[in-house]
């Protein structure tokens, strides 16, 4: 049926605001800070058919793919076999899950008249569910038994009742099970409250009111995405990236892992390839399918229409092309702890290769990785043990217009805030010694890359553990484009009492001593555009700031800089430029 | 004698002049002048015509800062920190708040790199000298500063929360040797952690202090010119006032003054008529503003920001979305109808406003239906064109094949639903019912769509102020000067000395009471009221409770169980049985101001007058149905007459839309209480 324009904007407005109340019921009832800070979650309303319908944006690589645990629920428990009052739950990367097993999916579907009508929708981290050490971060497992607890979709409420059995088995295999369980009732009560939101919608409206405005819902989504589509000229475009591989740097799993994709844009329609991507890891660098269509999604959604919601049918024009058992569709039973690490950087590297098509709606490389750290040990002031787990915020690529941004969390993460120093040095028994943006860290370019940061902690009376993975060091650093050059990648120091000075990028369980200082050194953005066409004025200006160095200056951007006066040698300027050019040229 | 109240919003500037011996109250409002909005409120003054001689309070709300900081015209700022953390203002907390917009950078920050000086100094958390502060790197920044000709200084050291010592010495050296600028110290700002915060806070600060300094000694001027002799008051975001003496040195703490007032206005009138637990719904030009009120105060956050630069003060909570009578309705490309959130603003404005707009917007719409009067706009000053609505909304009609009056209807069907949508998610992240809460509706649009709203939501009361169009400035006569004083002290409570709790209490009272000298308070009227954030042992966020300012061994116990309590209410759980952390000690501050008593107006009988209702309007209400409403003037409406709806009252600077199934009764003050039948 076609529904009057006003009713459909009325419940469209309705049912994302429904989404978004998942949302709120569980940041007020959880217990772990993991989930109402770190904003590590996603919530969505679904039909019956497990299109998404609404979404409220959470984590950006969880978009869109709770769909995929709808399918599992009816594939595993059958959708005959689900009753009204019924609440799924669910972590198996392989069926239902479709990231690692910390992430919980809670599903609660709506009934109207005896028939299931849509579905509201949950996934969060939790921090615990089981593995071989705490937190479900491991940079070396290589089967998925390793690394948790695992549930395919089960009932964890029955037709209005919680099912005891299911929370008993959860409480026996989580090392904190009060948070757990506490942050799992939180979600049960958020897709609860969905739930009955959509039921809400559908009394007050009507049922085929409501089911037809999901439909028109779709469609215009459809149409505004293929509206935008219609705005890339056709064509085939082709990127690559080589990843660093898992494991420890002094015990690697895997090596040159190779990402491959090719964009291929046909009038209002995107398919996305990645045929040549390397086959899975031994390691844990695998991203289940699923997971690997929700990147993609991401990218198309950054290239089409960032600013609008999302649902199903923005996604209708994206074909998605995975080869079987690469590290992007592993087979079971494959370790996927590090998922994230491969698919931070699928968004970017679309935007790397559609860039011949859309110069002013892209940007070079950001740093690349969400650069996940823990430093754990006992605090000396109390004696209580604790664990530290961050990621580090690092540069964005230049743009067409202006330079990138600096110090920003990876793309992997979204809306997601760092600790501030004044909160670290009481939490934590460490003295932080700098956080300042690092000079010449941004590839240079007419629009420089944004600057990465560094960040020092010197670990006060106690010794400690760390565990740092870091990914796009060696092989791909953050790529310049058009001219643009590379950003200096990211790299963790290690500055010993002794003089004794180390690099990591992957390294597990280190050993930190009472005085050591551990510097995370985030890299930058990479350059648009060549360096010998940035105004010479704005290069003074990043000598004057201390952005660049005057070295680099003179040999990136081939601008001569009088000091003491600080002002542009023009002519020396030119001369150096003209050769620059020359040598390039030849 | 007078008390008198100017409000400055982006379109208009709105005075409230109460005179003090009758109670009675006149209004006025005039265009804003944004150029030197002073230019404005004396003009707004004026068209009272009284002397100012007469006049023994004068509170005034102002968007200076606001503007000054979303346009960007502060003053040349530097900024002095530890050495090694120069870049906390430009890195921020790192988030994405755009996380699908490749492009996404934040605002710049508002002291470029080469100002932002790093100072060779450490204190620790603890408030230990860890590296004593070298004051001959202070010549060499000096000097920097004086090369670049630098207007304003703010100071942030990390952890100079916990000891002032280091940014109290350099504010010292600073007045001594670069007499010529204004400088802001963190620590006489907010003595709560969170560096960034801190620091953008302090900086914002020093960037409007020699604006807001210009901008006072003018208006002062201009104020004493025409005789007026007392002490010139202004309205802060926390919904209390300050002298301007203490604006002066504070002025980040106006940021958000006229809705503030607004709220201020919404919980004060409803404590005086009996509610306890209201939203006030601000809808204006632009937007609609809401502040939750429970126990008879606007609740207030610590999470506010400009063009995301965070402000670390307590700030009136109002959650605002854009739809105002301005806001355009427009087709997308896939043919769906959207309002908002672009909105015809003061110029072109509503197409009806014939200032050249065409756009149809929800004023356009009001008045094609019927809810308003276009021979009683602005109670007649402003000439309104109900043919150019009907133009505007015909577009919207014409492109779906509908009627005008399907068109216009839809476009405050969806308007109305947004705002219902937006309520109910405040209330439920807050846990709160909204059937428990009365709606109090003001603003030029806020009183025509609340009826609506609030038959949507189920909230039984609607509370229409009388002069709900200047209900701000309405607001400002009934504020108390407030100052809000924290401290970041972070111990578990059960370990904490009784007697070291006092200590911080008395020094925060301290200040407080120092302030209020300034400001000439007499002690008799200070009330000063004391809280802890606690949160429990492992957990970040804090929640707020009251406790007494002499604090003893057994109040450790109340104020857990007071935490306790309403963890359990605002996240539904709590962990009785955890060990409690107390995060910061605040103080609040009220220095007691008379209030104008609210006027009674003449009572009548059930039904109004005769000459009241002034006539019939026929209003459509969809699915081809057209409803007859009773239109009566607010004006001549008497204390006890009750109007059942379909009915629309209007008056000179809004109008109220009463629902089929409400009855709406004048209470004695002349507010309209409207409920369901």
């Amino acid at each position: 049926m076609t529904v009057d324009p006003i009713t459909l904007e009325v419940i469209r407005n309705r049912l994302i605001a429904a989404s978004g109340d998942i949302r709120r019921v569980v940041e007020r009832a959880a217990y772990s800070p993991v989930l109402y800070e770190v904003i590590d979650f996603s919530c969505a309303l679904l039909d019956a058919e497990a299109n998404l319908v609404a979404e409220t944006p959470g984590l950006p690589i969880f978009l869109a793919n709770l769909t995929y645990s709808v399918r599992s629920t009816y594939e595993t428990i059958g959708r005959d076999n689900l009753k009204p009052g019924d609440v799924i739950l669910c972590n198996d990367p392989y069926n239902g899950g479709f990231t690692h097993c910390p992430d919980i999916v809670v599903l609660c579907p709506a009934f109207y008249e005896g028939e299931i009508h849509g579905w509201a929708a949950f996934r969060g981290h939790t921090v615990d569910m089981g593995g071989i050490y705490p937190g479900g971060w491991y940079a070396n497992t290589t089967e998925v038994f390793q690394e948790g607890f695992r549930l395919p979709p089960v009932k964890i409420w029955m037709e209005g009742n919680p099912n005891e059995d299911v929370f008993r088995l959860i409480r026996a295999n989580t090392r904190v099970p009060v948070s757990v369980l506490g942050d799992i009732r939180a979600m049960i009560a958020g897709v609860r409250t969905g739930s009955q939101r959509l039921l809400d919608v559908i009394e007050k409206y009507g049922l085929e009111t409501t089911l037809g405005s999901i439909a028109e819902i779709l469609e215009q989504g459809d149409t505004l995405a293929r509206a935008a589509l219609s705005r890339i000229p056709n064509g085939t475009y082709s990127a690559q990236a080589v990843l660093d591989g898992d494991g420890n740097d002094d015990a690697p799993l895997s090596q040159k892992l190779l990402l491959k994709l090719k964009i291929t844009v046909e009038d209002e329609k995107m398919i996305v390839d990645f045929t040549g991507t390397s086959p899975q890891s031994i390691g844990p660098m695998n991203t289940p399918e699923p997971s690997t269509i929700s990147a993609a999604r991401y990218g198309f959604k950054i290239i089409t229409t960032p600013y609008l919601p999302s649902n199903e049918g923005s996604f209708r024009p994206l074909e998605v092309i995975i080869p079987e058992g690469s590290i992007l569709k592993p087979n079971f039973p494959a370790a996927t702890a590090m998922w994230p690490t491969p698919i931070t950087t699928i968004p970017d590297l679309m935007l790397r290769a559609v860039a011949p098509a859309v110069p002013e709606q892209v940007r070079g490389g950001h740093f690349g990785d969400s650069m996940a750290d823990f430093i754990y040990g006992t605090d000396p002031r109390t004696g209580q043990y604790y664990v530290c787990a961050e990621g580090d915020a690092g540069g964005y690529g230049g743009q067409h217009n202006r330079d990138g941004a600096p110090a920003l969390f990876s793309m992997a993460l979204g809306d997601t805030y760092n600790v501030p120093v004044e909160v670290a040095e009481i939490r934590y028994p460490w003295l932080v010694e700098r956080f300042e943006l690092n000079q010449d860290t941004g590839g240079p370019g007419k629009y420089r890359g944004g600057l990465g940061a560094r960040r020092d902690y010197r670990v006060i009376g106690h010794d400690a553990g760390m565990t740092v993975t870091t990914d796009r060091v060696l092989n791909t650093p953050p790529w310049g484009i058009f001219g643009g050059k590379e950003g200096r990648p990211s790299i963790t120091r290690v500055y010993r009492t002794d003089g004794g000075e180390e690099e990591w990028r992957k390294v597990s369980n280190l050993p930190l001593k009472d005085g050591d200082l551990v510097s995370f050194q985030t890299g930058g953005g990479g350059g648009y555009g060549s360096p010998l066409e940035r105004d010479p004025e704005m290069v003074l200006q990043d000598v004057i700031n201390e952005y660049i160095s005057a070295a680099s200056a003179r040999d990136d951007y081939g601008v001569v800089i009088k000091e003491p006066e600080m002002q542009v040698d023009q002519e020396a300027t030119q001369k150096l430029r003209e050769e620059m050019k020359a040598s390039q040229g030849g | 004698m007078y008390r008198l109240s100017t409000d400055v919003g982006g379109t208009f500037t709105d005075g409230v002049l109460l005179d003090e011996s009758t109670g009675q109250i006149r209004l006025s409002k005039v265009l804003s002048t944004p150029a030197n909005p002073a230019i404005g409120t004396i003009e707004c003054i004026e068209r009272f015509d009284v002397s100012l001689e007469e006049v023994s309070f004068l509170a005034h709300g102002t968007t200076v800062v606001i503007n000054a900081l979303i346009e960007g015209t502060g003053a040349k700022t530097a900024l002095i920190t530890t050495e090694g953390f120069r870049d906390i203002l430009e890195i921020g907390r790192s988030n994405r708040l755009e996380m699908y917009d490749a492009l996404y950078r934040k605002p710049d920050p508002l002291v470029p790199r080469h100002l932002r000086f790093g100072i060779k100094e450490r204190l620790s958390a603890a408030g230990e000298v860890l590296v004593p502060l070298e004051v001959g790197n202070l010549d060499q920044i000096i000097a920097d500063m004086k090369r670049h000709q630098v207007e304003a200084v703010a100071v942030c050291l990390l952890n100079a929360y916990s000891n002032p010592e280091h940014e109290d010495k350099i504010g010292k050296l600073l007045q001594e040797r670069y007499p010529e600028v204004t400088y802001s110290l963190s620590h006489l700002i907010t003595r709560r952690y969170y560096e960034y915060e801190r620091t953008s806070t302090t900086v914002q600060n020093a960037y409007v202090t020699p604006l807001v300094g210009s901008y006072l000694r003018h208006l002062e001027e201009e104020l004493a010119k025409r005789s007026f002799e007392n002490v010139l008051q202004i309205m802060q975001s926390n919904g209390g006032i300050m002298t301007s003496t203490v604006a002066r040195n504070m002025p980040i703490a106006m940021v958000e003054s006229g809705p503030a007032a607004g709220a201020i206005g919404a919980s004060q009138l409803a404590g005086l008529i009996g509610y306890e637990n209201v939203i006030a719904y601000d809808m204006g030009g632009t937007t609609a503003k809401t502040a939750i009120i429970t126990g008879g105060m606007p609740e207030t956050t610590d999470t506010y920001a400009v063009f995301e630069r965070p402000i670390l003060l307590p700030v009136t909570d109002l959650r605002e979305i854009g739809a105002g009578g301005g806001s355009i309705a427009w087709i997308d490309e896939a043919g769906a109808l959207h309002v908002g959130p672009q909105s015809a603003g003061a110029a072109p404005g509503p197409a009806c406003y014939k200032g050249g707009g065409t756009e149809p917007t929800v004023t356009d719409a009001d008045l094609h239906l019927g809810f308003l009067n276009p021979d009683y706009f602005l109670g007649g000053e402003m000439d309104i064109a109900p043919e150019l609505a009907q133009e505007a909304v015909g577009k919207i009609a014409s492109y779906y094949d509908i009627s005008v009056d399907e068109a216009a209807l839809g476009i405050i069907r969806i308007v109305n639903s947004n705002m219902s949508a937006l309520l109910q998610s405040i209330s439920v992240k807050r846990g709160y019912d909204p059937r428990e809460f009365a709606l109090v509706a003001f603003g030029g649009a806020g009183p025509i769509h609340a009826a609506a709203i609030a038959q949507e939501m189920n909230i039984p009361t609607v509370i229409v102020p009388l002069n709900s169009g200047v209900f701000s400035a309405w607001g400002m006569l009934m504020a108390d000067l407030r100052h809000d004083f924290a401290l970041t002290h972070i111990q578990a409570v059960d370990e904490a000395e009784v007697g070291q709790i006092n200590a911080m209490f008395k020094d925060l009272e301290s200040r407080l009471r120092e302030i209020f000298k300034q400001e000439n308070v007499p002690d008799e009227d200070i009330v000063v009221t004391y809280e802890m954030d606690l949160r429990y042992l492992g957990q970040e966020h804090s929640l707020t409770v009251a406790v007494p300012g002499n604090f003893t061994e057994a109040d450790k116990a109340t104020a857990g169980q007071a935490f306790d309590d309403l963890h359990y209410s605002v996240y539904g759980h709590n962990a009785p049985e955890e060990s409690k952390v107390m995060v910061s000690l605040k103080a609040i501050g009220i220095g007691k101001v008379k209030k104008p008593e609210l006027q009674a107006i003449p009572k009548g009988g059930s039904t109004p007058a005769s000459d009241a209702e002034i006539g019939r309007r026929r209003v459509y209400r969809g699915e081809g149905q057209y409803e007859e409403f009773s239109v009566f003037r607010r004006d001549k409406l008497l204390a006890e007459n009750v109007i059942h709806g379909p009915a629309v009252v209007e008056e000179t600077t809004a109008t109220t839309v009463v629902e089929s199934d409400q009855v709406c009764n004048v209470d004695q003050y002349g507010n309209l209480v409207i409920n369901r039948k």
